[in-house]
Formats: structure tokens, C-alpha cells, sequence
């Protein structure tokens, strides 16, 4: 660049100067051009300086045009030397101002580097320190800690609950019940349910056990849900099994709240024609069950004796076995309403119990009310022995369809509707249990139904719900003569409200219950008092 | 691998065929379902007539009892024999019924104790028996139950039958009117009914209840008319009968009747269903007033007053 440098009348090269040859060239064209112009103007002025000299009368010699050029060549010449300087001049300032401030940027960003790096520093020591702290909490804490539980295998999970109760009963009294020889009073603080369970779950088999501890009846710790379960693994996480055998002990599925985890429900207890139908939910039996994308279905064999059952709770009097399933749907409409649906079945082999052998006896009936035994033939009455009279067998069966809708309709949360109704023939086991071997020799129709609304508010739960249940709609069918009425039918109005965590809940609830389990003076059967109010606490893991 | 596989397979499907060669179902019984039941013998199912003549020698002479009738539910009748010869068993029951019963002979007969033996035992009756398909009649029209009796010789082998038929009486009360109230649970339900009654001072308004604390309406009649039989099942002292009747023999009362059921305890039970009837007149027999009901234990809990209970049906008498 500098070889193609614009050279200097001395034949040397300027350096830096190759930005001037443009300019220069220029500036020359210009001067040529503006001597010609000067020279034209002076010749102009000449002339009329000649005019003016010729009219004052003495002539000037002309200067020389070549010692002009060489004059402005040296001006410019000198002029563009100390243009040159100047620049250099600059340059030499920008060059030692752009150093300075490089090396001011740097000792600036040394010197927050060296603050960053200690402020770091500082940090860590703090974290470690914490660390440190935590460690030996942790060490201590393990140190006084009991032994630590350890699986045999990966993929086991402990879970448990409490759902604590204070409850006031319209029917309390302060006497005991003449048929059990239990307490009337209600009135109470109990434990309703104490579940502690331990599920594994493998890509092909599931297993739980659990048990459940209440004071219902008195302290109580029982067996409640044990499963053995293998399966085929849906697509999808979280998608239901496409087919999974279970065997043991668990929830009777039939239609949607008898299977439910008493968790996901608002309401204390399910409704009366569930806990008629299905006492204590548990029984023993096998199972299939699935889904594939929104269908759901189960099949199972079960003894027919639910944990809960008036009778034979657990076991089995006789071989047959009872036949149910559900088949329904599960899905979410239009990304806003979730939808739970179906409709349940059962056949089964109900068990009418014999009667036990007795032995002679005699009775004394005070016919003539002297108080004395005076009258051997009118007051001495004697009963032979009695052969034991056979057991046998009875055919029942039920109907169920089940509705779920539960939608964000508002900012305030989810709304939710659950309806479902039961059709069944001689299926209560628990209320008013049904026997149509017995003396009454008719079969009990039963049938039962419930509405529940709820709504979130927040972190709130309100509900109401209203639940209905006759356990023998034909109760006058073998009334000869007059009938009277004995309608024997339930409802209940309940209305329940909850503060909800992921940790627990509490509960508070109001039962207007109707039943015909009164007698009015007449004898004629009436409501027995017996609205209640309960208190729940609920902490789960 | 593969041969353990099918060693395992064959294993299995042997187990399987010979499972289902065997007999899965025992041939004892409890017996409940037959109309006898006889204390120490062991029940077999089938009928006393399945089991073909295979030993003709071999005779069973029953021995005559105390009294000859019979009544459903009847228990502790006793009943022997013998049998011979070289017979050490005797075969019992109703031709046609579930089961038979077998009873051993292992006591020499002293007539001939090298070849006969004898046999007693005590035999109890189903309550359904008055039920049953399997009664007879005799020549005056009255209902007789057919005991067989077999010789059954140590080789298994039956000798023919001899026949016993017993007169069955059936135990329905009677009387000009009869108020009766059943149950099918070991529960003390008391029957309670209100009686017309002549006006006196003890019963101005012309009523009185008939109940286990008050079993005549009228003490001071004779024959004591309108009675209760008996408070069955009294405080969970349970007998059995689970039945209570109050009867007239005489003309009742005209006026109205109020019947009631009582549950006095369910002894321990959830529920007790209760059949209540009135009979009248003398002879009828299909009830001229019917209920029937479930109590449950919350119904117990009123006070056992002479009117306490639920309504079971009012009539009018005549």
C-alpha cells in the first residue's frame, strides 16, 4: 500500500499520505483552474488597472506566472506538510486515547471480575456452610432416627390415611340398645377409618395390602384390601391396564361409589342404598378388568358375603358364587368436561340360615295373675325338642347405572354432578336384609337412588347431595284383609362443606335423615329422629 | 429346559385327568336335608331305595316304639331293631328323600346273638315335614310317613326293605279363632292383642291386651277363653318354636281386634321377619287377616308396654 503511496516532490513516498492523492489532485485542478480564472481576472484587473494606470498615467511590470505556481506549489506543499503533521498529530492522540481507554476497560472489567469472583466465593462458602449444617442435621437426625424401612424389591409405595370424627345423632340416648346391649348414644368422638396400605407397581403386576382400624364397634384393626394383580400394560402412561386378573380381597365393582376411594368423596358416608346393597364394600373374589382409550370395563366372581354383611362377613355358606361387572366410559369432552359413565350388573346366590336344634322345655305363664304356681294344667306349658330345620339357597341379583360430569364452569373451580341408581331383587345384606326363604316367603324388591352436586371454591368444597332407598317396595304385598302401611323407605339430605389441601382435609356435614324405623301410638310405623352432624379430620400420605 | 417343560406339561395334564376321573363330591351329608335325622348314624346321599337287593339274607325287624305318631320337627324319638343275620348295619330313611341314614348293629341279639344283631337310636323329624311330597295317606285319608328299614351286611350289601309307616299329626293349633304370629330367627318377639272385653271396672272402655305379661284376657273365665300358649323365645332363652298363638276355644268376643308385633329383643340379631295371621272360624283354613314384616334392632328400643309394637292388621269380629 504504501509502495502505491503518493510520492513527494524529493521522489520519497509520505507514508499515510495515499488518502491525499485524490486530493491533491484535486486541490491542483482547482489551483490550475483558479489560476486560469485568476489569470483571466487578472488580466482583467490588469486591464483595468492599465485603464486606471493608463488614467493615471504609470505601468506595473506583470509578475511571473511560473514563480506564482511555484509559490502556491509551496503553500500547498507546505500546507499539506503540516495537514500531514496534524494528522499524525491526531492520530497519535486517538492511537494513545483509544489505549488508555482499553486499558481502563480492562482494569474496570478486572476489577468487577475480582468483586464477582469474591462475591462467588462468598456464595459458596454460605451454600457450603449450609451444607455443611444440613449434613450434620441430617447425620444427627439419622443417627437418633429408627431403623429405616427397606423393600425388597423397587417400585413399592406406603400409603395411609385417618379420617377422625366428632358426630352428634338426633337419636342418641343414654341407654343401652335392649337387642346388642350397645350403647344408644351416639353422640361421639370416633375413628372412622385408620387405612395404612403398601401397593407395588410393576410394568406386568400390581399388589397391595391393606388394613383398616376403626372404633365403630369398638377398637377393630382388620384385613381390608388385599390384591394380586397381573396385567397388560396400557400405551399410554397413565392409561388403565388393557387387561388386568386380580385376585383377593378388594372393592365390589359395581357401579361408581361403591368402588370409590372414600378419599374422592365430599360426603361422610355413601348413600343408604349403597351401604344396603354393598355393606362394607370388601369382598373376596377374582377379577378382570381394563381399559382401552375411553372404555372401562370389569368382570368379577366374588363370594357375595361383603365385609360389611349382617351375616357371614368374609365367608361363604354356600358354593355359589356371585357374578357382576360394569362396563362404562371415562373421557374428557372438548378439553373442558370430564365424564365418568356406566351401567353394573350383578347375579348371585343369596343364603338362608337354618335353624339349630332345641332341646324340651317348660314354661310357666301366670294365667290366673296370683303370682303363684297353682294351676299346673293352665299354667305349665311344655315344648318338645325341635329338629334342626335345613338351610338353603336363594337366586338375587342387581341393576346399577352411574353418571359423572365435573367441569371448570368458573374462575371459582370445579362443578361437578353424580347421579346413580340401583334396581336389585333380594340384595340387601346389611339395612333390612332380604330373605325370600324366610318366613315372609316373597322376594324383596329394593331400589335406591342419589343426586350429589358439589362445587370447588378455591380451596373449599361445598355439596349437597339427596339420597333415597326402599328395601322392599312390596312391604304390603302379603297383607290379607286391612293393610296398613309400612313403608319402609330412607332419605337423607345431605349438605357438607370442606377446606381441602394435598395433605388432608376437614370436613363438616348435615344429615336430614327420614326413615320409617319410628312407631307412632297407634303402632303404625313413623321417623325416628335421627338427623346428625359430623366432624371430620382427614391426613393422608 | 424343553424336556423339564414337558415333563412338566404331561404332569399337569395327568393331574388334570385324574382330577376329573374322581368323584369330587363326597357321598356323606350333614343330613339336613333329608326328613330324618338320626343321632350317631352318618347320612348318604340318595335314596334308601337306590341301593339294589344284594345280600337277601339279609332282614331288619324294627322294633315297636312308645307311641307310633310323629309331628314336623319331632325330636329325640328313639327307634332300634335288629338285624341278621351276619348283617351289622341298618340302613334308615324315606324312600325318595335326599339321604338315608346308616345306624350300626353291633349289639348281639340275645336270641340269636352269633348271626342278629340290634341297633336304637334316636331319631329327630324335619320341621318341613308336614311339607313334604313324600307323606302318604292311609285308608282314613290321615298323612303317614314311610320309614324304611335296611340290612346292611360288612360287605356293603343291602337286604330288602321293611317298611314302617308312621302316623304324622301336624301341629296346627285349633279353635274357634286362633291369632298366630311366626318368626324365622332366634329373636324373643312377643305377639300382643287387644280384646274386647265386657265393660267392668278393670277395663272400663271394653278392651284388654293379650301379651306375655298378661296371657288371658279374661283370667277369671272358665275355660280361660282368648289365651296366649306361650312367650317363646322369653329373654333370648331360645326353645325353638318361634311361634305364639293366642287361642279361643269358646266364642270370642264380638268387637274390634287389634294385633301387634313386638320386638321385646332381637337376642344379637340384625333383623327378624315376622308372619302374623288370624284364623277363624273354627276350621278355616286360609287366614282371614295376613302380615308379614322385617323389625330391625332400632325397634327395639321402645318400652315392651301391654300395647307396645307395630301394627300387624285390625279386624272387625265378627
Amino acid at each position: 500500500m504504501r509502495a502505491a503511496g503518493w510520492k513527494s516532490g524529493e521522489g520519497t513516498t509520505v507514508p499515510g499520505t495515499q488518502w491525499h492523492r485524490p486530493l491533491v489532485a484535486v486541490v491542483v485542478a482547482g489551483l490550475c483552474l483558479a489560476g486560469s480564472k485568476s489569470t483571466a481576472r487578472a488580466q482583467t484587473d490588469s486591464s483595468q488597472q492599465k485603464d486606471k494606470a493608463g488614467k493615471r498615467g504609470k505601468k506595473e511590470p506583470p509578475p511571473d506566472p511560473m514563480l506564482e505556481i511555484e509559490k502556491v506549489k509551496a503553500e500547498f506543499e507546505q500546507k499539506l506538510a503540516g495537514q500531514e503533521a496534524a494528522a499524525k498529530l491526531r492520530e497519535e492522540n486517538l492511537r494513545k486515547e483509544q489505549a488508555a481507554s482499553v486499558e481502563e476497560a480492562r482494569k474496570d472489567a478486572e476489577t468487577r471480575l475480582a468483586a464477582d469472583r469474591q462475591e462467588r466465593e462468598r456464595a459458596v462458602q454460605g451454600l457450603q456452610k449450609a451444607l455443611d449444617e444440613a449434613t450434620a442435621r441430617e447425620d444427627a437426625r439419622e443417627k437418633s432416627a429408627p431403623p429405616a424401612v427397606h423393600a425388597s424389591t423397587t417400585g413399592v409405595t406406603l400409603y395411609g390415611y385417618v379420617q377422625a370424627d366428632l358426630q352428634f345423632r338426633q337419636s342418641s340416648e343414654d341407654q343401652l340398645d335392649p337387642a346388642s346391649g350397645q350403647p344408644l348414644n351416639q353422640d361421639r368422638f370416633l375413628i372412622r377409618r385408620a387405612r395404612l396400605g403398601a401397593a407395588i407397581d410393576k410394568h406386568y403386576g400390581e399388589g397391595r395390602i391393606e388394613i383398616d382400624g376403626n372404633t365403630v364397634q369398638g377398637s377393630a384393626l382388620r384385613l381390608i384390601d388385599v390384591e394380586a394383580s397381573a396385567k397388560l400394560p396400557g400405551k399410554n402412561e397413565g392409561a388403565p391396564p388393557v387387561v388386568m386378573g386380580t385376585i383377593g380381597l378388594f372393592r365390589i365393582p359395581f357401579g361408581r361409589e361403591v368402588p370409590q376411594d372414600d378419599r374422592q368423596r365430599l360426603f361422610m358416608e355413601r348413600s343408604t342404598a349403597a351401604r344396603a346393597l354393598f355393606p362394607g364394600e370388601y369382598d373376596l373374589g377374582a377379577k378382570i378388568s381394563g381399559g382401552w382409550q375411553f372404555v372401562r370395563y370389569v368382570l368379577a366372581v366374588q363370594n357375595g358375603q361383603p365385609l360389611g354383611a349382617n351375616s357371614f362377613a368374609g365367608l361363604d355358606p354356600n358354593q355359589q358364587k356371585d357374578i357382576l361387572g360394569r362396563v362404562g366410559v371415562e373421557d374428557r369432552i372438548r378439553e373442558k368436561v370430564d365424564v365418568v359413565a356406566g351401567v353394573s350388573a350383578l347375579r348371585g346366590t343369596g343364603f338362608h340360615a337354618g335353624k339349630l336344634a332345641s332341646k324340651s322345655t317348660v314354661q310357666w305363664n301366670d294365667t290366673n295373675e296370683d303370682g303363684l304356681l297353682n294351676n299346673l294344667s293352665s299354667e305349665l306349658t311344655g315344648i318338645p325338642a325341635s329338629a334342626a330345620l335345613p338351610s338353603s339357597n336363594y337366586t338375587r341379583f342387581g341393576f346399577g347405572a352411574d353418571l359423572f360430569l365435573s367441569s371448570r364452569l368458573s374462575r371459582l373451580g370445579r362443578s361437578s354432578v353424580a347421579a346413580e341408581f340401583y334396581l336389585a331383587n333380594d340384595l340387601d345384606r346389611a339395612i333390612l336384609p332380604a330373605d325370600p326363604s324366610g318366613i315372609i316367603g316373597r322376594n324383596f324388591r329394593e331400589m335406591g337412588y342419589y343426586l350429589a352436586l358439589s362445587q370447588e371454591i378455591g380451596r373449599f368444597q361445598v355439596g349437597v347431595r339427596y339420597d333415597y332407598y326402599n328395601p322392599d317396595q312390596d312391604s304390603n304385598k302379603n297383607a290379607r284383609g286391612n293393610p296398613v302401611p309400612t313403608d319402609t323407605s330412607y332419605s337423607t339430605v345431605a349438605v357438607a362443606a370442606a377446606c381441602v389441601s394435598s395433605w388432608g382435609r376437614f370436613i363438616v356435614e348435615f344429615d336430614r335423615n327420614q326413615n320409617h324405623l319410628g312407631i307412632d301410638p297407634s303402632g303404625m310405623p313413623s321417623n325416628l329422629a335421627d338427623n346428625a352432624f359430623i366432624v371430620r379430620g382427614e391426613v393422608g400420605f | 429346559m424343553r424336556r423339564a417343560r414337558g415333563i412338566f406339561l404331561s404332569a399337569l395334564i395327568f393331574s388334570v385327568g385324574s382330577f376329573s376321573a374322581c368323584e369330587w363330591k363326597s357321598a356323606t351329608t350333614s343330613g339336613l336335608d333329608s326328613l330324618l335325622r338320626i343321632q350317631g348314624g352318618q347320612a348318604v346321599k340318595g335314596s334308601i331305595a337306590d341301593p339294589p337287593v344284594t345280600n337277601q339274607d339279609a332282614t331288619v325287624i324294627p322294633s315297636s316304639t312308645r307311641n307310633n305318631q310323629v309331628y314336623p320337627g319331632l325330636s329325640g324319638k328313639v327307634v332300634g331293631g335288629t338285624v341278621g343275620p351276619n348283617a351289622n348295619a341298618a340302613a334308615i330313611g324315606i324312600a325318595g328323600d335326599e339321604a338315608y341314614w346308616m345306624v350300626p348293629a353291633l349289639t348281639p341279639d340275645s336270641t340269636d346273638p352269633q348271626s342278629h344283631f340290634t341297633f336304637s337310636t334316636l331319631v329327630s323329624f324335619s320341621p318341613l315335614l308336614g311339607q313334604s311330597a313324600l307323606l302318604q295317606t292311609d285308608s282314613d285319608g290321615k298323612p303317614t310317613l314311610p320309614v324304611s328299614f335296611r340290612a346292611v351286611d360288612p360287605s356293603g350289601n343291602f337286604g330288602a326293605a321293611t317298611v314302617d309307616s308312621l302316623p304324622v299329626v301336624l301341629d296346627e293349633p285349633t279353635g274357634t279363632m286362633v291369632i298366630s304370629l311366626e318368626w324365622d330367627t332366634p329373636v324373643d318377639l312377643d305377639l300382643h292383642v287387644q280384646v274386647p272385653v265386657p265393660v267392668s271396672d278393670i277395663n272400663p272402655d271394653g278392651t284388654a291386651w293379650v301379651w306375655a305379661k298378661k296371657p288371658a284376657a279374661l283370667p277369671s273365665s272358665t275355660p280361660p277363653d282368648g289365651v296366649l300358649d306361650f312367650d317363646s323365645n322369653a329373654n333370648c332363652a331360645i326353645d325353638g318354636r318361634d311361634r305364639e298363638d293366642v287361642i279361643w276355644t269358646g266364642m270370642p268376643l264380638a268387637g274390634h281386634y287389634i294385633v301387634r308385633v313386638d320386638p321385646f329383643s332381637l337376642c344379637g340379631q340384625v333383623s327378624a321377619a315376622w308372619h302374623a295371621t288370624a284364623f277363624y272360624p273354627a276350621g278355616a283354613v286360609t287366614p282371614v287377616q295376613e302380615a308379614s314384616g322385617v323389625l330391625t334392632t332400632t325397634s327395639t328400643r321402645y318400652a315392651p308396654t301391654e300395647s307396645a309394637g307395630i301394627t300387624a292388621f285390625e279386624f272387625d269380629y265378627p
